[in-house]
Protein backbone atom coordinates (compact mmCIF):
# COMPACT_ATOMS: atom_id res chain seq x y z
CA UNK A 1 0.00 0.00 0.00
CA UNK A 2 1.37 3.06 -1.12
CA UNK A 3 1.60 6.05 1.44
CA UNK A 4 -1.07 7.89 0.02
CA UNK A 5 -3.62 5.17 -0.23
CA UNK A 6 -2.91 5.11 3.60
CA UNK A 7 -3.76 9.11 4.14
CA UNK A 8 -7.19 8.41 1.58
CA UNK A 9 -9.80 9.83 3.67
CA UNK A 10 -12.44 6.53 4.88
CA UNK A 11 -16.11 7.07 3.55
CA UNK A 12 -17.59 7.65 7.34
CA UNK A 13 -20.97 7.09 8.73
CA UNK A 14 -22.68 10.38 8.78
CA UNK A 15 -23.10 10.31 12.88
CA UNK A 16 -19.06 10.07 12.31
CA UNK A 17 -18.72 13.19 9.83
CA UNK A 18 -21.12 15.17 12.08
CA UNK A 19 -18.25 15.17 14.48
CA UNK A 20 -14.97 14.78 12.92
CA UNK A 21 -15.98 16.88 10.16
CA UNK A 22 -19.20 18.89 10.79
CA UNK A 23 -18.41 21.39 8.24
CA UNK A 24 -18.83 19.13 5.61
CA UNK A 25 -21.99 17.14 6.78
CA UNK A 26 -23.32 20.81 7.45
CA UNK A 27 -22.77 22.11 3.26
CA UNK A 28 -23.58 18.33 1.75
CA UNK A 29 -27.25 18.78 4.11
CA UNK A 30 -27.81 22.05 2.51
CA UNK A 31 -27.11 20.63 -1.27
CA UNK A 32 -29.11 17.90 -0.82
CA UNK A 33 -32.19 19.88 1.01
CA UNK A 34 -32.29 21.98 -1.88
CA UNK A 35 -32.22 19.68 -3.95
CA UNK A 36 -34.85 16.82 -2.54
CA UNK A 37 -37.70 15.59 -4.65
CA UNK A 38 -40.59 15.89 -2.58
CA UNK A 39 -41.61 16.63 1.25
CA UNK A 40 -41.05 13.07 2.24
CA UNK A 41 -37.38 13.26 1.01
CA UNK A 42 -36.74 16.67 2.48
CA UNK A 43 -37.94 14.95 6.01
CA UNK A 44 -35.94 12.32 5.99
CA UNK A 45 -32.59 14.00 5.20
CA UNK A 46 -33.87 16.51 7.98
CA UNK A 47 -34.67 13.47 10.32
CA UNK A 48 -30.93 12.27 9.42
CA UNK A 49 -29.19 15.51 10.45
CA UNK A 50 -31.14 15.52 13.48
CA UNK A 51 -30.33 11.69 14.15
CA UNK A 52 -26.35 12.57 13.58
CA UNK A 53 -26.19 15.15 16.31
CA UNK A 54 -28.25 12.75 19.08
CA UNK A 55 -31.82 13.67 18.44
CA UNK A 56 -34.13 10.59 18.13
CA UNK A 57 -37.24 12.01 17.81
CA UNK A 58 -38.75 14.47 14.77
CA UNK A 59 -42.05 16.16 14.61
CA UNK A 60 -42.61 19.04 12.29
CA UNK A 61 -45.89 21.40 12.73
CA UNK A 62 -46.64 23.90 10.47
CA UNK A 63 -48.45 27.15 11.01
CA UNK A 64 -51.27 27.66 9.34
CA UNK A 65 -53.13 31.04 9.97
CA UNK A 66 -55.74 30.26 7.43
CA UNK A 67 -59.04 29.65 9.59
CA UNK A 68 -60.84 27.66 6.77
CA UNK A 69 -57.87 24.95 6.91
CA UNK A 70 -58.15 24.55 10.82
CA UNK A 71 -59.24 21.22 10.36
CA UNK A 72 -56.24 20.17 9.15
CA UNK A 73 -53.35 18.64 11.20
CA UNK A 74 -50.54 20.69 11.81
CA UNK A 75 -48.10 18.26 11.85
CA UNK A 76 -46.04 17.64 8.99
CA UNK A 77 -43.90 15.15 9.77
CA UNK A 78 -43.89 12.52 12.82
CA UNK A 79 -41.08 10.03 12.75
CA UNK A 80 -42.96 7.83 15.06
CA UNK A 81 -44.49 4.34 14.77
CA UNK A 82 -48.53 4.87 13.96
CA UNK A 83 -49.77 3.01 17.13
CA UNK A 84 -47.30 5.70 19.50
CA UNK A 85 -48.74 8.50 17.68
CA UNK A 86 -50.60 11.30 19.19
CA UNK A 87 -54.73 11.07 17.97
CA UNK A 88 -56.73 13.63 16.32
CA UNK A 89 -57.47 15.29 19.93
CA UNK A 90 -54.06 16.49 20.66
CA UNK A 91 -54.21 18.56 17.07
CA UNK A 92 -55.92 21.37 19.47
CA UNK A 93 -52.92 21.11 21.52
CA UNK A 94 -50.25 21.52 19.02
CA UNK A 95 -52.33 24.08 17.69
CA UNK A 96 -51.79 26.35 21.08
CA UNK A 97 -48.51 25.40 21.20
CA UNK A 98 -47.99 26.97 18.10
CA UNK A 99 -49.72 30.21 18.88
CA UNK A 100 -47.50 30.44 21.91
CA UNK A 101 -44.48 29.91 19.28
CA UNK A 102 -45.39 33.02 17.60
CA UNK A 103 -43.97 34.96 19.40
CA UNK A 104 -40.53 33.90 19.14
CA UNK A 105 -40.80 33.18 15.26
CA UNK A 106 -37.67 34.51 14.81
CA UNK A 107 -35.51 33.28 17.78
CA UNK A 108 -32.68 30.76 17.53
CA UNK A 109 -33.35 27.38 18.69
CA UNK A 110 -34.26 27.03 21.98
CA UNK A 111 -34.39 24.09 24.71
CA UNK A 112 -37.96 23.84 26.58
CA UNK A 113 -35.73 23.69 29.68
CA UNK A 114 -34.32 27.19 28.75
CA UNK A 115 -38.04 29.10 28.67
CA UNK A 116 -37.60 31.71 30.88
CA UNK A 117 -41.32 32.09 31.87
CA UNK A 118 -42.09 29.04 34.38
CA UNK A 119 -45.91 29.07 33.29
CA UNK A 120 -45.21 28.17 29.71
CA UNK A 121 -42.16 26.08 30.06
CA UNK A 122 -44.43 23.96 32.50
CA UNK A 123 -47.26 23.53 29.61
CA UNK A 124 -44.68 22.68 26.77
CA UNK A 125 -43.52 20.36 28.83
CA UNK A 126 -46.52 18.78 29.93
CA UNK A 127 -47.35 18.45 26.25
CA UNK A 128 -44.48 16.80 25.60
CA UNK A 129 -43.75 14.29 27.97
CA UNK A 130 -45.48 11.50 26.14
CA UNK A 131 -42.66 11.47 23.88
CA UNK A 132 -40.33 10.40 26.71
CA UNK A 133 -37.46 12.62 26.27
CA UNK A 134 -36.15 14.18 28.93
CA UNK A 135 -34.86 17.18 26.63
CA UNK A 136 -37.03 18.97 23.68
CA UNK A 137 -35.08 21.45 21.44
CA UNK A 138 -37.46 23.94 19.51
CA UNK A 139 -36.35 24.97 16.15
CA UNK A 140 -38.88 28.10 15.03
CA UNK A 141 -38.83 28.68 11.38
CA UNK A 142 -40.17 31.91 10.03
CA UNK A 143 -39.68 33.32 6.54
CA UNK A 144 -39.53 37.30 6.23
CA UNK A 145 -40.12 37.28 9.63
CA UNK A 146 -43.90 35.52 8.98
CA UNK A 147 -43.87 32.26 11.53
CA UNK A 148 -44.16 29.41 9.69
CA UNK A 149 -43.80 26.30 11.58
CA UNK A 150 -41.58 24.17 14.23
CA UNK A 151 -39.42 21.50 14.23
CA UNK A 152 -39.53 19.15 17.39
CA UNK A 153 -36.25 17.15 17.99
CA UNK A 154 -36.36 15.54 21.22
CA UNK A 155 -33.27 13.73 23.01
CA UNK A 156 -32.56 12.07 25.85
CA UNK A 157 -28.99 13.09 26.59
CA UNK A 158 -29.37 17.01 27.41
CA UNK A 159 -27.82 19.79 25.22
CA UNK A 160 -25.95 19.96 21.99
CA UNK A 161 -22.71 22.29 21.05
CA UNK A 162 -23.48 25.66 19.72
CA UNK A 163 -22.46 24.65 16.36
CA UNK A 164 -24.65 22.09 16.13
CA UNK A 165 -27.42 24.10 17.33
CA UNK A 166 -26.62 26.85 14.63
CA UNK A 167 -26.70 23.93 11.69
CA UNK A 168 -29.71 22.90 12.93
CA UNK A 169 -31.36 26.23 12.99
CA UNK A 170 -29.97 26.81 9.35
CA UNK A 171 -31.27 23.23 8.30
CA UNK A 172 -34.63 23.79 9.34
CA UNK A 173 -34.87 27.06 7.47
CA UNK A 174 -33.35 24.68 4.18
CA UNK A 175 -36.11 22.49 4.56
CA UNK A 176 -38.99 24.81 4.87
CA UNK A 177 -37.96 26.50 1.88
CA UNK A 178 -37.48 23.16 0.05
CA UNK A 179 -40.96 21.89 1.05
CA UNK A 180 -42.46 25.26 -0.11
CA UNK A 181 -40.87 25.55 -3.04
CA UNK A 182 -41.40 21.98 -4.30
CA UNK A 183 -45.44 22.84 -3.07
CA UNK A 184 -45.81 26.20 -5.16
CA UNK A 185 -43.80 25.48 -8.03
CA UNK A 186 -44.60 21.49 -8.47
CA UNK A 187 -44.92 22.47 -12.31
CA UNK A 188 -41.68 23.70 -12.98
CA UNK A 189 -39.25 20.80 -14.37
CA UNK A 190 -36.08 21.94 -12.78
CA UNK A 191 -34.20 18.67 -13.46
CA UNK A 192 -34.54 18.70 -17.06
CA UNK A 193 -34.50 15.58 -18.99
CA UNK A 194 -33.13 13.46 -15.43
CA UNK A 195 -36.00 12.35 -13.16
CA UNK A 196 -36.03 13.79 -9.50
CA UNK A 197 -35.28 10.46 -8.47
CA UNK A 198 -32.00 10.07 -10.83
CA UNK A 199 -30.98 13.80 -9.81
CA UNK A 200 -30.82 12.74 -6.52
CA UNK A 201 -29.03 9.30 -6.88
CA UNK A 202 -26.65 11.33 -9.04
CA UNK A 203 -25.95 13.88 -6.53
CA UNK A 204 -25.24 11.72 -3.76
CA UNK A 205 -22.62 9.68 -5.98
CA UNK A 206 -20.62 13.18 -6.99
CA UNK A 207 -20.89 12.93 -3.54
CA UNK A 208 -18.59 9.91 -3.16
CA UNK A 209 -21.42 7.43 -2.39
CA UNK A 210 -21.58 4.35 -3.27
CA UNK A 211 -24.97 2.16 -4.47
CA UNK A 212 -25.13 0.82 -1.33
CA UNK A 213 -24.66 4.08 0.90
CA UNK A 214 -26.87 6.00 -1.57
CA UNK A 215 -29.68 2.74 -0.88
CA UNK A 216 -28.93 3.30 2.82
CA UNK A 217 -29.65 8.01 2.40
CA UNK A 218 -33.08 7.41 0.49
CA UNK A 219 -34.41 4.77 1.85
CA UNK A 220 -34.29 2.37 -1.45
CA UNK A 221 -32.32 -0.99 -2.11
CA UNK A 222 -29.23 -1.23 -3.47
CA UNK A 223 -30.38 -1.92 -6.61
CA UNK A 224 -32.97 0.26 -7.19
CA UNK A 225 -30.39 3.05 -6.70
CA UNK A 226 -27.99 1.14 -9.46
CA UNK A 227 -31.24 1.11 -11.68
CA UNK A 228 -31.78 5.16 -11.22
CA UNK A 229 -28.24 5.96 -12.35
CA UNK A 230 -27.92 3.58 -15.07
CA UNK A 231 -31.23 5.06 -16.33
CA UNK A 232 -29.62 8.24 -15.82
CA UNK A 233 -26.44 7.22 -17.62
CA UNK A 234 -28.72 5.94 -20.46
CA UNK A 235 -30.72 9.37 -20.68
CA UNK A 236 -27.43 11.22 -20.58
CA UNK A 237 -25.81 9.02 -23.96
CA UNK A 238 -22.95 8.28 -21.40
CA UNK A 239 -21.13 5.23 -20.62
CA UNK A 240 -19.77 5.30 -17.16
CA UNK A 241 -20.51 6.86 -14.05
CA UNK A 242 -18.25 9.22 -13.85
CA UNK A 243 -19.24 11.12 -17.66
CA UNK A 244 -22.85 10.99 -16.08
CA UNK A 245 -21.90 12.96 -13.11
CA UNK A 246 -20.01 15.17 -15.55
CA UNK A 247 -23.11 15.84 -17.91
CA UNK A 248 -25.40 16.11 -15.18
CA UNK A 249 -22.79 18.72 -13.74
CA UNK A 250 -22.39 20.69 -16.85
CA UNK A 251 -26.41 20.59 -17.84
CA UNK A 252 -27.37 22.16 -14.38
CA UNK A 253 -28.97 19.30 -13.89
CA UNK A 254 -27.25 18.52 -10.21
CA UNK A 255 -26.26 21.02 -8.11
CA UNK A 256 -22.65 22.89 -8.92
CA UNK B 1 -32.74 30.03 0.82
CA UNK B 2 -30.44 31.92 -1.59
CA UNK B 3 -27.91 33.27 1.06
CA UNK B 4 -27.85 29.86 2.86
CA UNK B 5 -26.88 28.47 -0.47
CA UNK B 6 -24.52 31.08 -0.90
CA UNK B 7 -23.10 30.14 2.42
CA UNK B 8 -22.96 26.46 1.63
CA UNK B 9 -21.10 27.49 -1.07
CA UNK B 10 -18.54 29.78 0.44
CA UNK B 11 -17.99 27.19 2.79
CA UNK B 12 -17.00 24.74 0.12
CA UNK B 13 -14.15 27.11 -1.54
CA UNK B 14 -13.08 27.88 1.84
CA UNK B 15 -11.80 24.40 2.83
CA UNK B 16 -9.81 24.03 0.18
CA UNK B 17 -8.28 27.84 0.38
CA UNK B 18 -4.55 27.91 0.35
CA UNK B 19 -4.37 31.78 1.29
CA UNK B 20 -4.90 32.37 5.08
CA UNK B 21 -5.80 36.13 4.24
CA UNK B 22 -7.72 35.40 1.05
CA UNK B 23 -10.30 33.31 3.95
CA UNK B 24 -10.92 36.30 5.23
CA UNK B 25 -11.02 38.38 2.49
CA UNK B 26 -14.23 36.00 1.41
CA UNK B 27 -15.60 36.19 4.46
CA UNK B 28 -16.10 39.87 4.89
CA UNK B 29 -17.24 39.47 1.39
CA UNK B 30 -20.09 37.52 2.41
CA UNK B 31 -20.59 39.43 5.64
CA UNK B 32 -20.39 43.34 4.27
CA UNK B 33 -23.88 43.28 2.67
CA UNK B 34 -25.30 42.61 5.58
CA UNK B 35 -24.07 45.69 7.49
CA UNK B 36 -20.76 43.85 8.82
CA UNK B 37 -17.97 45.78 7.77
CA UNK B 38 -15.72 44.84 10.61
CA UNK B 39 -14.68 41.44 11.55
CA UNK B 40 -11.45 40.46 14.25
CA UNK B 41 -10.35 37.02 14.73
CA UNK B 42 -8.35 36.00 17.89
CA UNK B 43 -6.49 32.92 18.27
CA UNK B 44 -6.70 31.97 21.97
CA UNK B 45 -3.40 32.10 23.82
CA UNK B 46 -2.64 31.34 27.52
CA UNK B 47 -1.63 35.42 27.38
CA UNK B 48 -5.55 36.20 25.78
CA UNK B 49 -6.90 37.83 29.39
CA UNK B 50 -3.90 40.08 29.53
CA UNK B 51 -2.85 41.25 25.87
CA UNK B 52 -4.49 41.29 23.04
CA UNK B 53 -1.93 42.44 20.40
CA UNK B 54 -0.01 38.51 20.19
CA UNK B 55 -3.43 36.77 19.48
CA UNK B 56 -4.58 38.82 16.53
CA UNK B 57 -4.83 37.17 13.42
CA UNK B 58 -6.93 39.29 11.52
CA UNK B 59 -8.56 42.58 12.69
CA UNK B 60 -9.86 45.57 10.66
CA UNK B 61 -8.48 48.75 12.93
CA UNK B 62 -6.69 51.67 12.68
CA UNK B 63 -2.63 51.48 12.96
CA UNK B 64 -1.53 51.15 16.31
CA UNK B 65 -5.26 50.13 17.98
CA UNK B 66 -3.74 47.19 19.51
CA UNK B 67 -0.53 48.37 20.77
CA UNK B 68 -2.49 50.94 22.26
CA UNK B 69 -5.17 48.90 23.93
CA UNK B 70 -2.50 46.71 25.76
CA UNK B 71 -0.59 49.70 26.23
CA UNK B 72 -3.72 50.62 28.41
CA UNK B 73 -4.19 47.49 29.79
CA UNK B 74 -7.55 47.03 28.53
CA UNK B 75 -8.12 43.48 27.72
CA UNK B 76 -8.55 42.40 30.93
CA UNK B 77 -11.68 44.59 31.28
CA UNK B 78 -12.81 43.84 27.36
CA UNK B 79 -15.93 42.10 28.17
CA UNK B 80 -16.70 40.47 25.00
CA UNK B 81 -13.64 38.90 25.07
CA UNK B 82 -14.06 37.84 29.18
CA UNK B 83 -17.96 36.74 27.94
CA UNK B 84 -16.37 34.71 25.07
CA UNK B 85 -13.49 32.78 27.24
CA UNK B 86 -16.38 31.97 29.62
CA UNK B 87 -19.44 30.88 27.73
CA UNK B 88 -19.55 29.09 24.76
CA UNK B 89 -22.77 30.13 22.89
CA UNK B 90 -22.81 33.32 20.17
CA UNK B 91 -23.04 36.83 21.86
CA UNK B 92 -24.51 39.97 20.55
CA UNK B 93 -22.28 43.17 21.60
CA UNK B 94 -26.38 45.00 22.61
CA UNK B 95 -26.79 42.07 24.95
CA UNK B 96 -23.89 42.54 26.64
CA UNK B 97 -23.79 46.14 26.90
CA UNK B 98 -27.63 45.81 28.39
CA UNK B 99 -25.83 43.81 31.57
CA UNK B 100 -24.04 44.39 34.95
CA UNK B 101 -20.70 46.31 33.63
CA UNK B 102 -18.44 47.50 35.85
CA UNK B 103 -17.56 51.39 35.15
CA UNK B 104 -14.16 50.31 33.65
CA UNK B 105 -15.34 47.29 31.49
CA UNK B 106 -18.07 49.96 30.16
CA UNK B 107 -15.14 52.35 29.40
CA UNK B 108 -13.72 49.61 27.32
CA UNK B 109 -16.48 48.98 25.54
CA UNK B 110 -16.94 52.16 24.05
CA UNK B 111 -13.67 52.88 23.49
CA UNK B 112 -13.36 50.33 21.22
CA UNK B 113 -16.63 50.91 19.68
CA UNK B 114 -15.77 54.56 18.66
CA UNK B 115 -12.21 53.34 17.82
CA UNK B 116 -13.43 50.71 15.35
CA UNK B 117 -17.07 52.58 14.65
CA UNK B 118 -19.00 49.55 15.74
CA UNK B 119 -22.32 50.18 17.18
CA UNK B 120 -23.14 46.48 17.60
CA UNK B 121 -22.48 42.71 16.57
CA UNK B 122 -21.81 38.99 17.14
CA UNK B 123 -18.82 37.53 18.82
CA UNK B 124 -18.79 33.77 18.02
CA UNK B 125 -16.18 31.68 20.21
CA UNK B 126 -14.60 28.82 17.90
CA UNK B 127 -14.62 25.22 19.85
CA UNK B 128 -13.67 21.78 18.53
CA UNK B 129 -11.51 19.58 19.74
CA UNK B 130 -12.96 20.25 22.88
CA UNK B 131 -11.44 23.41 23.29
CA UNK B 132 -11.59 26.94 22.90
CA UNK B 133 -9.79 27.72 19.68
CA UNK B 134 -9.92 31.49 19.13
CA UNK B 135 -12.74 34.41 19.34
CA UNK B 136 -14.36 36.00 16.14
CA UNK B 137 -16.25 39.30 15.77
CA UNK B 138 -18.34 40.78 13.51
CA UNK B 139 -19.44 44.19 13.69
CA UNK B 140 -20.87 47.33 11.84
CA UNK B 141 -22.69 50.42 12.47
CA UNK B 142 -26.27 49.23 11.78
CA UNK B 143 -25.67 45.34 11.18
CA UNK B 144 -28.63 42.88 10.49
CA UNK B 145 -28.47 41.17 14.14
CA UNK B 146 -31.42 38.61 12.71
CA UNK B 147 -31.18 35.32 14.58
CA UNK B 148 -30.87 33.18 10.80
CA UNK B 149 -27.75 35.36 9.75
CA UNK B 150 -26.38 34.79 13.32
CA UNK B 151 -26.42 30.66 12.66
CA UNK B 152 -25.16 31.17 8.92
CA UNK B 153 -22.52 33.30 10.54
CA UNK B 154 -21.26 31.19 13.00
CA UNK B 155 -20.96 28.10 11.16
CA UNK B 156 -18.50 29.90 8.47
CA UNK B 157 -17.07 31.93 11.56
CA UNK B 158 -15.95 27.59 12.42
CA UNK B 159 -15.43 26.79 8.84
CA UNK B 160 -12.71 30.01 8.12
CA UNK B 161 -11.08 29.58 11.42
CA UNK B 162 -10.67 26.08 11.28
CA UNK B 163 -9.01 26.41 7.67
CA UNK B 164 -7.21 29.35 8.87
CA UNK B 165 -5.60 27.22 11.50
CA UNK B 166 -5.12 23.98 9.52
CA UNK B 167 -2.89 26.28 7.10
CA UNK B 168 -1.11 27.68 10.36
CA UNK B 169 -0.44 23.51 11.85
CA UNK B 170 0.83 22.61 7.97
CA UNK B 171 -0.96 19.48 8.43
CA UNK B 172 -3.36 19.13 5.90
CA UNK B 173 -1.94 22.11 3.60
CA UNK B 174 -3.25 21.68 0.51
CA UNK B 175 -1.88 23.22 -3.10
CA UNK B 176 -3.58 23.70 -6.14
CA UNK B 177 -3.57 20.83 -8.75
CA UNK B 178 -0.49 20.48 -10.98
CA UNK B 179 -1.14 20.41 -15.08
CA UNK B 180 -0.74 16.86 -15.36
CA UNK B 181 -2.80 16.49 -12.44
CA UNK B 182 -5.57 18.66 -14.61
CA UNK B 183 -5.14 17.16 -17.67
CA UNK B 184 -5.45 13.16 -15.89
CA UNK B 185 -8.47 14.56 -14.35
CA UNK B 186 -10.04 16.14 -17.73
CA UNK B 187 -9.66 12.65 -18.78
CA UNK B 188 -11.11 10.38 -16.70
CA UNK B 189 -14.40 12.98 -16.86
CA UNK B 190 -14.88 11.89 -19.79
CA UNK B 191 -14.82 8.37 -18.89
CA UNK B 192 -11.70 7.13 -19.73
CA UNK B 193 -9.37 4.26 -17.67
CA UNK B 194 -6.57 4.45 -16.23
CA UNK B 195 -4.81 2.38 -19.40
CA UNK B 196 -6.57 4.94 -21.96
CA UNK B 197 -5.31 7.56 -20.15
CA UNK B 198 -2.00 6.15 -20.21
CA UNK B 199 -2.04 5.90 -24.07
CA UNK B 200 -3.40 8.89 -24.68
CA UNK B 201 -0.51 10.86 -22.47
CA UNK B 202 2.36 8.67 -23.45
CA UNK B 203 2.85 7.31 -20.02
CA UNK B 204 2.03 4.23 -17.59
CA UNK B 205 -0.93 3.34 -16.16
CA UNK B 206 0.56 3.30 -12.84
CA UNK B 207 1.54 6.97 -13.24
CA UNK B 208 -2.06 7.94 -14.44
CA UNK B 209 -3.46 6.30 -11.52
CA UNK B 210 -0.51 7.97 -9.12
CA UNK B 211 -1.72 11.35 -10.07
CA UNK B 212 -5.13 11.07 -10.46
CA UNK B 213 -4.82 9.50 -6.64
CA UNK B 214 -2.71 12.95 -5.94
CA UNK B 215 -5.68 15.30 -7.02
CA UNK B 216 -7.82 12.83 -4.88
CA UNK B 217 -5.77 13.88 -2.00
CA UNK B 218 -5.75 17.40 -2.49
CA UNK B 219 -9.49 17.67 -3.55
CA UNK B 220 -10.03 15.86 0.12
CA UNK B 221 -12.26 13.21 -1.60
CA UNK B 222 -12.34 9.60 -1.45
CA UNK B 223 -13.19 8.78 -4.96
CA UNK B 224 -12.56 9.50 -8.21
CA UNK B 225 -16.54 10.62 -9.32
CA UNK B 226 -16.22 12.86 -6.14
CA UNK B 227 -13.12 14.08 -7.37
CA UNK B 228 -14.42 14.72 -10.83
CA UNK B 229 -17.74 16.54 -9.62
CA UNK B 230 -15.55 19.05 -6.89
CA UNK B 231 -13.11 19.68 -9.64
CA UNK B 232 -15.69 20.57 -11.75
CA UNK B 233 -17.68 22.69 -9.38
CA UNK B 234 -14.63 24.59 -8.28
CA UNK B 235 -14.04 24.86 -12.53
CA UNK B 236 -10.22 23.63 -11.76
CA UNK B 237 -11.57 21.71 -15.32
CA UNK B 238 -13.96 22.85 -17.94
CA UNK B 239 -17.20 21.14 -17.67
Amino acid sequence: MTEYESETPRAASLEERAVNDIDETIVQSVESLARASSPPAVWSVMKAIAAAFGFERMIVLEDCQDPTLSALSPVLYDDAPSHDRQDLDHNAQWRSMLSQLRACATSKPFFVGEISQAEQRRAFEALLAPLGASNTLLVPVARLLEFKGVILLASKTPGISPIARSALHVLAHCAFDRVHALEHEPKRREFGILSPREAECLHWAAAGKTDNEIGAILSISPRTARFHIENAKKKLGVSTRIQAVTEALRLKAIAA
Amino acid sequence: MKRITDAARLARRLRLEVDGAEIWRQLKAFAAPFGFDHLSVLRCRDDLPERLAPSIVYIDAPQGFAEEFDRERFCPDHPLIARALAELEPFSAMETRARQLTPSQRRVLQHVSVSLDVRDGWTFPICYGGALRGIMMFGGREPDMSPLLRSVLHLLAHRAFKRSDELVDGAPKLHRLTPRELECLRWVALGKTDGEIAVILSISPRTARFHVENAKLKLRVATRVQAVAEALRLNAIAA
